[in-house]
């Protein structure tokens, strides 16, 4: 599996490349991987029972479970392990102290067993949802009223899920229009997004302070904080969306496959082709001279290689390819 | 221009507790904060190099995102301090590699950023401001003339205003010099607002601040935030930070579509320059009976050209607002009339009126006629004391500056 890099790199996470900012989508081969995580200062990989960091963390931290690892995620010197059986492990990555996540399950039915199937996290929450379908923002269990949960996504302090049926729901911090209802306000139980009702919704991405929907026509919608163009779309002005926006480009005639988010930038799939919008500072969309971006401007092609995924840490942008 | 080491020596002499300021400041993220230090440490030992400059770089960009995850009240105030002292030193790294003017505008921009979004430091509590003086003394070389030259203000704006003696409402009343005593007695203890005149003719602000090229003299470099939009209740209204001579360029002086206000700005503690040009009124040392906490005061500056309005709102506190130079037309009603403004449902709009009560619609608002309105002009040199919780709403007729107190 290979893993094409550009973005932030002063903590060497990306340890194939000595500069401190990659600016060039530049490979590195991992082996097999089940789970890639990006956070301000390291990579973690994780591979069957077993995750390897790259990067700024304690000294010989690494992980390696008798249980099997179902998912991981990070979030600054935080990496959440969540393991077959619904428990949930907490790294601090900076001093290797490794404690439980104390259970939080509140199940209705005595006798009926639940257990964490999924986790997302942000700066200021967590969420998990679990094998009946319940959701929480970790420790409190919110109320969720839609179909079976197929992705959640996690912002600073925002959250969306989608559900088998396509509906998008929110919740969380509003003030910059990421929860797309119109309000800046705060929500604490997911609501349906009314403005993408009727489409069917394949993928969602929550960033710093926006989301973005592919629909299943390939159609984008993004909404929430424009600061630096994150949201592709054609004013600058006002800098908050409050209600999701769909993205004209390329005359209409595309057809979005994936998106991803980092902090303050947004990477769709087009294709073999990714493109990218927003912050670009830290050249988290390539070689690109521009500070801000935008509109979607092409980042690279990889019409050789066959595309798994794309994926965003915070100030940086990862394409895996076969 | 001096040479590189003599801006950054300046600024490195500002600091009381060079050790406090690196080693004090903390931060959730304890790796984010080693790289803090290490380029402290580089400074302290005169060893920095472009390295530093990313890094120092990175670590004020993390803060800044940090100072934007929930509410800026929530937000810890270690995190506001870590931006205060990541703040000058990227000032003072930017500095020490280079110095020209470019440089010297960017390391002002990032002092600035710290006064504004960060919180001082105990051991340095007014290291930016004068770190910012400091480089702003080096700058003053901006062209001012270049700037006022360019008084090219066309196109008359419309205010659809109607002239204030054919305007509904009764007029507040006005004192001229009032003692204290009288003012506690007639308005401040009974909560009714008045207009004071005579109190503020002595301020060094009056004669000096209407000639703009002395502002820009002083302020012209540095960011401050704007409003952009008629008034911050339409959809449309957006804050952004710029350089004072370039709100001065295109909102001030320029023939702008859109209108641009520096409002609700605490210019005074951002240039303290500024505030030896007034005088702190005596009538805001008042406090109320069985009020035991601290009092306090907050200094707001108002710039901006004819036209900017203020909703019809409320504010909790007792505010005197100082007309420096240019007319304001304010209408007032009293908290009794707060069931016919039509208050927004939206939780942040919670204060604010649906209501324009210089041309009302009385279709959509019927029980607006009911509410007793109040009108005051208020000229250069005046002063009008608005009591907590009273409505006001405020529309520039001319160019204006006014300084506001509030007061607890």
């Amino acid at each position: 599996m290979k893993v094409w890099y550009s973005g932030f790199n002063l903590y060497n996470q990306f340890h194939i490349s000595r500069e401190h900012i990659v600016n060039d989508f530049s490979v590195f081969k991992y082996g097999t991987i089940q789970n890639l995580v990006f956070s301000h200062t390291y990579i973690a990989a994780q591979n069957a029972n077993t995750i390897t960091f790259y990067g700024r963390v304690s000294s010989n931290l690494s992980i390696q479970e008798v249980r099997n690892i179902s998912q991981i995620a990070a979030v600054d010197n935080i990496t959440y392990i969540l393991y077959n059986d619904g428990t949930i492990k907490k790294v601090d990555t900076a001093s290797g102290e490794i404690t439980d996540v104390p259970n939080f399950l509140q199940t209705e039915n005595p006798g009926t067993s639940d257990y964490i199937t999924k986790i997302a996290c942000g700066s200021k929450m967590n969420v998990a949802v679990s094998y009946n379908n319940d959701v929480y923002n970790i420790p409190n269990k919110i109320e969720y009223n839609g179909k079976r949960v197929k992705d959640v996504a996690s912002g600073h302090e925002h959250c969306l899920i989608l559900d088998n049926y396509g509906n998008v729901y929110s919740f969380g911090n509003g003030l910059r229009g990421q929860l797309g209802h119109g309000a800046l306000e705060n929500l604490m139980n997911p609501t349906l997004i009314d403005a993408l009702a009727g489409v069917k919704i394949n993928k969602i991405a929550a960033g710093g302070w926006h989301s973005c929907a592919v629909s299943d026509s390939g159609d984008l919608y993004t909404w929430g904080w424009n600061r630096n163009g994150q949201l592709a779309v054609p004013t600058r002005d006002p800098s908050v969306f409050a209600t999701p926006q769909l993205i004209n480009f390329q005359n209409d005639d595309y057809n979005v496959n994936n998106v991803a988010c980092g902090s303050n930038h947004t990477v769709i799939l087009v294709g073999s082709q990714v493109y990218g919008a927003g912050w670009n500072k830290y050249k988290q969309l390539g070689s690109i001279s521009n500070e801000n971006i935008y509109e979607f401007k092409l980042l690279k092609n990889f019409c050789f290689d066959e595309i798994l995924s794309v994926t965003c840490g915070p100030w940086c942008t990862a394409v895996i390819t076969k | 221009m001096e040479p590189i080491s003599d801006i950054s020596y300046k600024l490195f002499t500002l600091v009381k507790d060079r050790d406090k300021l690196i080693n004090s400041t903390q931060l959730h993220n304890p790796i984010v904060l080693n790289t803090f230090k290490e380029v402290g440490e580089a400074w302290l030992k005169n060893s920095i190099n472009e390295t530093h400059k990313l890094m120092i770089h990175s670590v004020v960009d993390y803060i800044h995102e940090q100072l934007h995850i929930g509410h800026w009240s929530s937000v810890p105030l270690l995190t506001k301090k870590a931006f205060y002292a990541s703040s000058f030193l990227k000032a003072v790294v930017l500095l020490q590699l280079d110095n020209s003017a470019e440089t010297l505008r960017e390391a002002l921009k990032c002092l600035d950023l710290g006064i504004l979004l960060g919180a001082p430091i105990e051991s340095d509590n007014e290291l930016l401001t004068d770190a910012a003086k400091c480089i702003n003394e080096k700058l003053r070389v901006i062209d001012v003339n270049e700037i006022v030259t360019e008084r090219n203000q066309k196109r008359k704006r419309d205010l659809n205003c109607p002239k204030f003696d054919v305007l509904n409402g009764v007029e507040v009343v006005s004192r001229s010099l009032p003692t204290l005593e009288l003012f506690m007695k007639e308005f401040y203890n009974c909560q009714v607002p008045v207009k004071i005149q005579d109190s503020i003719n002595h301020w060094p602000a009056i004669h000096k601040w209407p000639d703009v090229t002395y502002i820009l003299g002083i302020a012209g470099n540095r960011t401050v935030p704007i409003e952009i939009g008629s008034q911050y209740s339409d959809e449309n209204w957006s804050q952004k930070l710029m350089p004072l001579s370039e709100f001065v360029k295109t909102y001030y002086l320029g023939d702008c579509d859109t209108i641009g206000y520096l409002a609700q700005h605490n210019l005074l503690d951002q240039i303290p320059e500024l505030k030896n040009d007034i005088c702190i009124p005596e009538y805001c040392v008042t406090s109320r009976d069985g009020c035991d906490e601290e009092a306090t005061l907050e200094i707001n500056a108002w710039f901006g050209p004819k036209g900017t309005i203020s909703s019809l709102h409320f504010d909790p506190k007792d505010n005197l607002l100082a007309q420096v130079y240019g007319t304001k037309l304010v209408i007032l009603f009293s908290p009794q009339d707060t069931q016919y403004l039509y208050t927004h449902s939206d939780q942040m709009l919670c204060n604010t009126s649906q209501v324009n009560p210089i041309k009302p619609d009385l279709e959509q608002f019927p029980e607006f006629t009911k509410a007793k309105m109040m009108k005051c002009l208020l000229e250069a040199g005046e002063m009008l004391y608005i009591p907590p919780k009273w409505w006001h709403y405020v529309v520039a007729l001319e160019k204006s500056f006014s300084v506001n107190f509030w007061w607890t």
